[in-house]
């Protein structure tokens, strides 16, 4: 049956542990979903990748009834890995903590293109630099 | 207890970032959610995202100023480099989440006698002669609430009312719910298919909630499993979508139809409609109704003797 989607919600959640609490409780509740059953469903899909943060993205429909899939690591936890640092900059614009090549942001952006809001791999790389650059990551040649 | 939602608007280059910051402030991970004019769309349409928001929470107890200032200077830090939105912060009261999303569920009343309740309200304005839907929302099917599901409900009621004891078919079944009703209605029993094997397992448990199960083989199938066998039906119950509905007009959807046996054809809107009817007409069957509700329309036609 062809639904109406109301809603689309990405909650990037360490794999295996959804329950009702914050973020999962106040963000699905709002569209009555099934909150148990999405958790339930969740943490089974997941309960291989535990020490990861897996996004779920929800797919909510206008009858309450709803769908997820699973997406990639978050851009930002794949340059972390790149460039072999544990934390991003908390002043990203003094003060750069890491570097990636572009080479690494065109094979980040190839492997989060399904997943990302882009419509060609430039796109996808635009988003991947900008990601870098907010953490305090810089992107060089 | 108390949280705090901090909220940063942003657009698709920034928000992974920022759902990072927010990421190491808020309580196991982040949501990120589009924003704009309300979606309505399509699922096969769905239009590209411009703006999202992006929610942490965090516990509004003794550190939660602290973290709010140093969250704030991420932020202004992060907006050096890229124009980001600055965060908003409110306090929510702790609620039973796991139990909240049931308010949005309540008894749907169809047709004439027709009643589908979540399981968890007990209905107190049932009438003597309704026949009761007991139907939990889950992953992927919906409790009866689509337009195009109800007509069909109301369709099949009608048809049972007048020719009880048919045997049915239920091509698409998802939740199970056409074929559900069509057992308590009167129909003798039910095989109910979907190319899903989530729908298949829905059917089961809900066909078990409402004591039909012994009624209603479900399994996973499609018309080719229908038209392979020699199994014939007294009533199909097509609520699936004009494209696919078309195409298995040519398979020769009208052949696992009894002659003088009745199929109820849905998931159409008004513009298909004319559309769906050639092709039904193409494959033996004769359109004699159709019951139609907003855009949805809903098709009945029998098979000739």
């Amino acid at each position: 049956m062809a639904k109406k989607v109301k809603a689309i919600v990405t909650l990037q959640l360490p794999a295996g542990k959804a329950n009702p609490a914050p973020p999962v409780g106040p963000a699905l509740a709002q569209h009555g979903i099934n909150l148990m059953g999405f958790c339930k469903e969740y943490n089974a899909r997941t309960s291989s990748q535990i020490g990861e943060i897996i996004p779920a993205e929800i797919t909510i429909f206008s009858d309450g009834s709803f769908k997820f899939i699973l997406k990639s690591p978050p851009t930002a936890f794949l340059i972390k890995k790149a460039a072999g640092v544990d934390k991003g900059s908390s002043t990203p614009n003094s003060n750069r903590v890491g570097k990636i090549t572009r080479a690494q942001v065109r094979d980040i952006a190839e492997k989060k293109l399904q997943d990302m809001n882009a419509i060609d791999i430039e796109g996808a790389m635009r988003q991947v630099e900008g990601t870098a650059r907010n953490m305090g990551i810089q992107v060089v040649d | 207890m108390s949280w705090i939602e901090i909220s940063v608007e942003a657009d698709g280059e920034s928000a992974e970032a920022i759902a990072e910051v927010l990421a190491d402030y808020g309580h196991q991970g982040v949501a990120i959610e589009r924003i704009g004019p309300p979606m309505d769309a399509w699922e096969d349409n769905i239009p590209p995202a411009e703006k999202f928001v992006i929610k942490a929470y965090m516990p509004a107890d003794e550190h939660a100023a602290d973290k709010q200032n140093f969250l704030r200077d991420a932020i202004r830090y992060m907006n050096l480099a890229y124009p980001i939105a600055e965060p908003t912060f409110r306090t929510i009261e702790e609620e039973n989440w796991a139990e909240a999303w049931k308010v949005h569920y309540k008894p749907i009343r169809l047709g004439k006698r027709i009643y589908i309740r979540p399981s968890w309200v007990e209905a107190n304005d049932i009438q003597e002669n309704d026949v009761v839907l007991a139907l939990d929302p889950g992953m992927a099917f919906g409790t009866g609430t689509h337009p195009s599901t109800q007509l069909c409900l109301i369709a099949t009621e009608e048809i049972l009312e007048a020719h009880p004891h048919l045997e049915v078919l239920d091509l698409g079944c998802g939740s199970g719910i056409l074929s559900i009703a069509a057992i308590l209605l009167g129909a003798t029993r039910a095989l109910a298919l979907d190319i899903d094997e989530l729908a298949v397992k829905v059917t089961r448990e809900n066909a078990e909630r409402n004591h039909v199960a012994s009624r209603i083989h479900s399994q996973v199938g499609s018309l080719e499993t229908v038209l392979h066998s020699a199994r014939r039906f007294d009533l199909a119950l097509v609520n699936i979508l004009a494209k696919i509905i078309i195409p298995m007009c040519e398979q020769g959807l009208g052949q696992m139809i009894r002659p003088g046996g009745i199929g109820v054809f849905g998931g159409m809107i008004d513009t298909q409609a004319d559309e769906v009817e050639a092709a039904l007409r193409q494959t033996g069957l004769e359109p004699y109704k159709r019951l139609t509700s907003g855009d949805w329309v809903v098709m009945v036609a029998r098979r000739p003797h």
